[in-house]
């Protein structure tokens, strides 16, 4: 099962540590997580559109707050100002470390489903092509 | 107007196995085309069939969802058949969902965001999938003239930016009255599907395509690991070859009963094996096979009723090595048992076996167990299926020997409930007598057509080496019966037995 394997987990941290940059702290890491969540969705809505990617956010939402409780009181939002509501307080009480790999277990479970419905070549392709650095290094430690 | 002068169409690929010689060439392009029929059936699968078969990165496709199947399943389930190559998602083809569109805007938002895309992207080949969720969504907020509106102007534009498109729609066939959508489509296909027992026949039918002709009637199909396969109704022509007029004949590998077919069965005649179990039918059939082979015409074994390692097996202890004879190409050797096939799929299967090794000879062991193989609902037309089966292979001059159980009767060959024997040109009877308190066998050939052949029943035997034709039961009469006797001095000369 892909999501219980190591690679989507390392993948998901590479991705929001890459959009997180240079910031450092949880509401960075809210933020990055926001991030690389709302741009896989909106790339992915040109295929799936708006309830598809909604359901697949709420899905690996829901994933995620099995292995971390911490994300109890985090909800899928469906509009223009991101993806989630409650990402940011969840995180908040957390070091650097605990949030990005709290918050990174929703993007990991994300792309383990996307992996899952779609396979990899297709599921991990948005990911390949907007992050191509990120997925070129992961894969070549995969390899 | 002349030739010369006429808009020249080209026909695309379906990249469905047979269907293109259904339509007549394959799909008129720029054409606007519509697959329509009730869930299951195989609508999606067909229109991704064409769409990888012909999108290129120069020449792409944009595949439209709306509110029908969601696109995750689609996707997913799609990607598991050969055809659909993931390399050519996004470069090729682009997958779209127009869920939002038509959720908000209606028709006109639909249609805006085609004419959009397909501006956009240059797309030469379009398909909206399915279109009869597009107008059920939008049945609240449009009127029926906004939607043969939609359809016109959908129709045009495609049309009139070079797009080849397909809709595909969920449609009963109480909804062809009246809709704007038939009567604007260029072509449309129609594919259903009906359990028949414990099988399920899937049929396609082309209702019309403009400007070509195209081959009429209901066509089965499958669907495989490779996506939707359709058997044409045949058509009489084997694997592209030339009809012909043969001439010789090929022996049996049978010696004596060469000799009794007056050398042999006339090449491009087909022969019915007639006679009750355990006669040896299999037997002569394995002889004619190998014999052939041995002289260089390759063949084809058709078995229904066992499997074709057991078969060969069979015929090893006889001494023919069918097996190497397949390996080296020279004998395919078709097993086709399932229980819902069709007659045009059967056909399509010999024809290409006889294709792929250039057969000049083929048995088909045995037309009951052909019969069992077809789906009940062709059963009815099993008389039809094998004439046209027999003539497709006897017309480019293979010769066609098909076994037959029957029970013992001289005086008529039936296959409950239909006479077959018109079906071939030769007829051979095995059966067996009672002599002198011993079951024994024998062979008649009862007729064959504008070539002479012996009257008599000669006896037999199957040997380790096969069958081997022996006299003529000399001085017995009433073979008929089953119970001849040998005849006393009063039957042959018709005078008292002398005094002795």
């Amino acid at each position: 099962m892909f999501h219980s394997s190591p690679e989507p987990r390392d993948l998901a941290q590479r991705l929001v540590l890459g959009e997180a940059g240079d910031a450092a702290g949880p509401a960075a890491t809210a933020v990055a997580v926001e991030t690389v969540c709302c741009t896989l969705g909106n790339d992915l809505k040109r295929i799936l559109g708006s309830g598809g990617i909604s359901s697949l956010l709420t899905r690996a939402l829901h994933l995620a707050q099995r292995d971390e409780p911490l994300l109890e009181g985090v909800r899928v939002t469906a509009g223009p100002e991101g993806c989630f509501t409650g990402l940011a307080d969840a995180l908040e009480a957390c070091t650097d470390e605990e949030a990005r790999v709290t918050g990174s277990s929703v993007v990991a479970h994300l792309l383990a489903l996307l992996v899952t419905l779609l396979g990899e070549d297709l599921g991990l392709r948005p990911v390949r092509k907007l992050w191509p650095q990120v997925a070129s290094s992961a894969m070549e430690i995969d390899e | 107007m002349t030739q010369e002068r006429k808009a020249s169409i080209e026909k695309l690929p379906t990249g469905v196995p047979g269907l293109d010689l259904v339509l007549g060439g394959g799909l008129p392009e720029y054409s606007f085309t519509l697959i329509a029929g009730e869930p299951g059936t195989g609508k999606t699968t067909l229109a991704q069939q064409f769409l990888f078969e012909n999108a290129t990165p120069e020449q792409t496709g944009l595949y439209f969802t709306v509110l029908g199947e969601p696109a995750v399943k689609m996707l997913r389930y799609q990607q598991q058949f050969t055809f659909f190559d993931s390399r050519k998602v996004d470069e090729s083809v682009r997958f779209m969902n127009l869920t939002d569109d038509a959720l908000e805007r209606g028709l006109e938002g639909v249609l805006e965001r085609i004419v959009q895309e397909v501006k956009a992207s240059g797309a030469t080949f379009v398909v909206v999938d399915s279109f009869r969720s597009l107008v059920r969504a939008t049945a609240t907020i449009a009127a029926p003239t906004d939607l043969q509106n939609f359809v016109e102007r959908l129709a045009v534009h495609l049309t009139t930016w070079e797009v080849t498109s397909l809709l595909v729609g969920e449609y009963e066939h109480a909804d062809k009255r009246g809709n704007a959508v038939f009567t604007i489509a260029d072509s449309i296909l129609w594919l259903s599907q009906a359990p028949d027992n414990n099988s399920v026949v899937r049929k396609l039918q082309v209702v019309k395509v403009r400007g070509q002709a195209q081959m009429p009637g209901l066509h089965t199909f499958r669907i495989t690991d490779d996506g939707l396969q359709v058997f044409p109704r045949l058509s009489l022509a084997v694997g592209g070859q030339k009809r012909e007029t043969p001439s010789g004949r090929a022996t049996t590998g049978v010696a004596g009963l060469d000799e009794m077919m007056g050398g042999g069965i006339p090449v491009g005649d087909s022969v019915l094996i007639v006679g009750p179990t355990g006669t040896g039918k299999s037997v002569l059939a394995t002889q004619f096979i190998a014999e052939g082979v041995r002289r260089g015409e390759p063949g084809v074994l058709v078995v229904f009723e066992e499997h074709p390692k057991e078969y060969l097996h069979r015929a090893e202890g006889l001494g023919f090595e069918l097996s190497e004879m397949v390996r080296e190409g020279k004998l395919e050797a078709l097993y086709l048992r399932p229980l819902d096939l069709s007659p045009d799929e059967t056909l399509y299967e010999i024809r290409e076996a006889v294709r792929r090794v250039g057969a000049k000879r083929v048995v088909i062991d045995s037309m009951s167990g052909f019969e069992l193989a077809l789906a009940p609902t062709f059963r009815a037309d099993f008389r039809e299926a094998l004439y046209r089966l027999v003539g497709a292979l006897t017309g480019v001059g293979i010769t066609v020997i098909t076994t037959m159980e029957a029970a013992q009767s001289h005086e008529e060959v039936r296959f409950t409930p239909n006479v077959i024997s018109f079906l071939a040109d030769d007829l051979v009877s095995f059966r067996y007598i009672e002599v002198e308190r011993a079951l024994k066998k024998v062979v008649a050939v009862v007729k064959m057509r504008g070539s002479q052949h012996s009257k008599e029943y000669r006896e037999y035997e199957i040997t380790d080496h096969g069958i081997e034709i022996g006299g003529d039961l000399d001085g017995y009469v009433g073979r008929i019966s089953g119970a001849p006797y040998l005849a006393t001095w009063e039957y042959v000369s018709g005078l008292p037995q002398p005094p002795p």
